[in-house]
C-alpha cells in the first residue's frame, strides 16, 4: 500500500548555546522533539542535578541518596558528575558566590545558578565557564558577563516579550525558563507552554529561538513514602518535559536523572 | 479520531484506558491471586479497565477456562492469542461480552476478522511498521471486522514515538482511512514498560496493555492519562 508522506522538512536550527567550558551544547533543535520522521538532530536534552547550600528546605528523602556528601555543596556537585549528570543547578541561598566558583573549578560541568540579584552580580564575574544565571522570584537584570540569563513567563507571549526586551540589552545569550514539570493536573499547562514555545520558534518567531529549560525537582514535594516512588514520578515528569521539547531538565533524584538520561539517549537514537 | 467500544467500555485518545495481563498457564490459587491483585489495583486506578488474557498455553480449553474466570472480575476483556481457533473457543465461554480480539500472528488476521464479524467483537490489528499495519487493516476491513484497534509492533519507546506520530498524521492530515482507528500499545513490565506507555499516552495512544505494573507504576500511568492533553502532532 502506498502511504501519503507524513514527514516534515527540518527548519533551520534554533539557537544553541555552549555551556561550561564549551563542551556541552543545549538547543539547536530543527524539528519537533526526537522525530526521525522530521529529520530531528541526534541530540538529547541535558540533565542537570540539583545542589543547594540550604538543606533545611530540602527533603530528607532525597538527601539520604547522596551518602552524606550533600552537606558540602562542592562535594555534592562532584557526586553529580560522578553519576553522570551533564550539569549542576545550584540553588544558592547563603549568598556565598565562592561556592559557585569552586563547583566550576572542581567539576568543570555546566552550571546554572539561582540566587538573589546581588549574588548573581558577583557570579557574573566568574569566567572560564559559561553559566546560566537565574534570578530568584524575578528575572535577573544585572550584568551577565559571558553567561546566559534565564527568562520565563506564564505564556509564550509573555516569554517572547521578555526575551525581546532582554535582547535589546547587552546579554550574551538567553535561556527560556519554562518553570516546573510534574505529572499532575499542571502537566497540561506545562506541556502546552513548552510545545507552544517550540512550535513558534520553529515557525520563525525570533524571540523564542533560545534553548529552553525546566525543573522537575518539585515532584518530590508530594510526600512520597520512599525514594524509589519519588524517582519514578520525577523520571516520568522529565520524560514528559523532554517530549514537549525542553532542552535542559533540572532534576533532584539521582536515580530519576539517570533514567531521564537513558530515555533521552534512546529517543534521540544515540 | 473516533473511539471504539470494547466489552462495553469506550476507548479513545480522550478516554484512555489501560489493562494488565494474566497468562492462561496460571492455575488455581496463582490465577485467583493474580486476578484479585488486578481487581484491587483497578479499585485504586479507575483507568485500569481491562484484563488481557494471554493464550501462552496454546490450548483452547485452558484459555477458555481462564477467560471465563477473568470475565467474573467485571473488568473488560482483551483476549490475546496467535490462534483464532483459541479465540473462538474463549468467546464462547463468555456469552454476552464483546472482548477485544488480539491475534498475534499477522498471517491469521483474515480469519480473526471473520470471527470479529460473526461475534461483533472488535479486533486489534498488528503490524511491524506503518505500511504493514495499514495493509493488515485493509485485510481486516475486507473480511468484515466489526471494529478495529491499531496495534503497532514496537521494539522500544523510540518506535512508539515515531509510529504513533506517523499514524496520527496519516489520520489528521490525510484522512487516510486505514489509520482512522484508535491506537493500542502492547508493552512489557516494570519501569521501562511504564515509559513506553507514557510515550504512547503523550502521542495519541488510546489503550495500553502491559504484562505487569506495580501499584506505584499504575498510579503514575493513571495520573498521566487523567491529566495529559497534547497540542500538536
Amino acid at each position: 500500500m502506498r502511504l501519503p508522506r507524513t514527514s516534515r522538512r527540518p527548519c533551520p536550527p534554533l539557537e544553541e548555546i555552549c555551556l561550561g567550558c564549551g563542551d556541552y551544547v543545549a538547543g539547536g533543535a530543527q524539528s519537533l522533539p526526537f522525530l526521525d520522521l522530521d529529520g530531528a538532530r541526534r541530540r538529547r536534552p541535558l540533565v542537570f542535578g540539583q545542589v543547594t547550600d540550604d538543606l533545611a528546605s530540602y527533603p530528607s528523602l532525597a538527601a539520604d541518596m547522596f551518602s552524606g556528601r550533600q552537606t558540602d555543596p562542592v562535594e555534592w556537585a562532584v557526586m553529580w558528575k560522578e553519576i553522570g549528570a551533564d550539569g549542576v543547578w545550584i540553588d544558592l541561598r547563603s549568598g556565598d558566590s565562592d561556592i559557585v566558583r569552586r563547583i566550576c573549578d572542581r567539576t568543570r560541568l555546566p552550571v546554572a545558578v539561582s540566587a538573589d540579584d546581588e549574588v548573581l552580580r558577583d557570579v557574573s564575574d566568574i569566567d572560564g565557564s559559561t553559566m546560566i544565571l537565574i534570578g530568584r522570584d524575578h528575572a535577573y537584570d544585572g550584568p551577565s558577563g559571558v553567561h546566559a540569563v534565564a527568562f520565563g513567563g506564564e505564556t509564550a507571549d509573555d516569554i517572547a516579550e521578555r526575551c525581546s526586551a532582554a535582547e535589546s540589552r547587552d546579554i550574551n545569550s538567553i535561556v527560556i525558563d519554562l518553570g516546573g514539570f510534574s505529572v499532575d493536573e499542571g502537566v497540561s499547562r506545562s506541556v502546552a507552554l513548552s510545545e507552544d514555545v517550540r512550535r513558534r520558534a520553529l515557525s520563525g518567531d525570533p524571540a523564542l529561538r533560545h534553548p529552553t529549560m525546566c525543573s522537575t525537582v518539585h515532584c518530590w514535594d508530594r510526600g512520597f513514602p520512599d525514594a524509589r516512588v519519588a524517582s519514578m514520578w520525577e523520571a516520568e515528569a522529565a520524560l514528559t518535559a523532554m517530549l514537549a521539547g525542553t532542552d535542559i531538565v533540572i532534576m533532584r533524584g539521582p536515580g530519576a536523572a539517570d533514567m531521564a538520561r537513558v530515555y533521552g539517549e534512546e529517543l534521540a537514537d544515540l | 479520531m473516533t473511539g471504539i467500544e470494547i466489552d462495553g467500555r469506550v476507548v479513545s485518545p480522550e478516554e484512555r484506558a489501560f489493562g494488565l495481563s494474566v497468562s492462561d498457564i496460571l492455575l488455581g490459587d496463582a490465577l485467583s491471586d493474580r486476578l484479585s491483585n488486578i481487581v484491587e489495583l483497578a479499585g485504586d486506578c479507575p483507568r485500569l479497565r481491562f484484563i488481557c488474557v494471554r493464550n501462552d498455553s496454546m490450548d483452547p480449553s485452558l484459555f477458555s477456562a481462564v477467560v471465563a474466570v477473568a470475565a467474573g472480575t467485571g473488568l473488560g476483556l482483551v483476549l490475546e492469542s496467535a490462534d483464532p481457533v483459541c479465540l473462538r473457543s474463549a468467546i464462547a465461554s463468555t456469552p454476552g461480552s464483546t472482548p477485544l480480539l488480539c491475534v498475534t500472528d499477522p498471517d491469521r488476521i483474515g480469519e480473526t476478522a471473520v470471527l470479529s464479524a460473526v461475534t461483533s467483537c472488535p479486533i486489534s490489528v498488528p503490524g511491524s511498521d506503518t505500511e504493514s499495519l495499514m495493509d493488515n487493516v485493509d485485510i481486516a476491513e475486507s473480511n468484515g471486522a466489526t471494529g478495529i484497534v491499531l496495534c503497532p509492533g514496537y521494539t522500544n519507546m523510540k518506535d512508539c514515538l515515531e509510529i504513533n506520530t506517523d499514524l496520527q498524521r496519516l489520520e489528521a492530515e490525510h484522512s487516510f482511512p486505514q489509520a482512522c482507528h484508535p491506537i493500542m500499545t502492547r508493552t512489557w513490565s516494570g519501569e521501562y514498560a511504564l515509559s513506553v506507555a507514557s510515550v504512547s499516552v503523550m502521542r495519541h495512544g488510546a489503550l495500553i496493555i502491559l504484562d505487569d505494573l506495580d501499584r506505584d507504576g499504575c498510579r503514575v500511568l493513571q495520573a498521566l492519562m487523567d491529566d495529559f492533553r497534547a497540542l500538536h502532532v
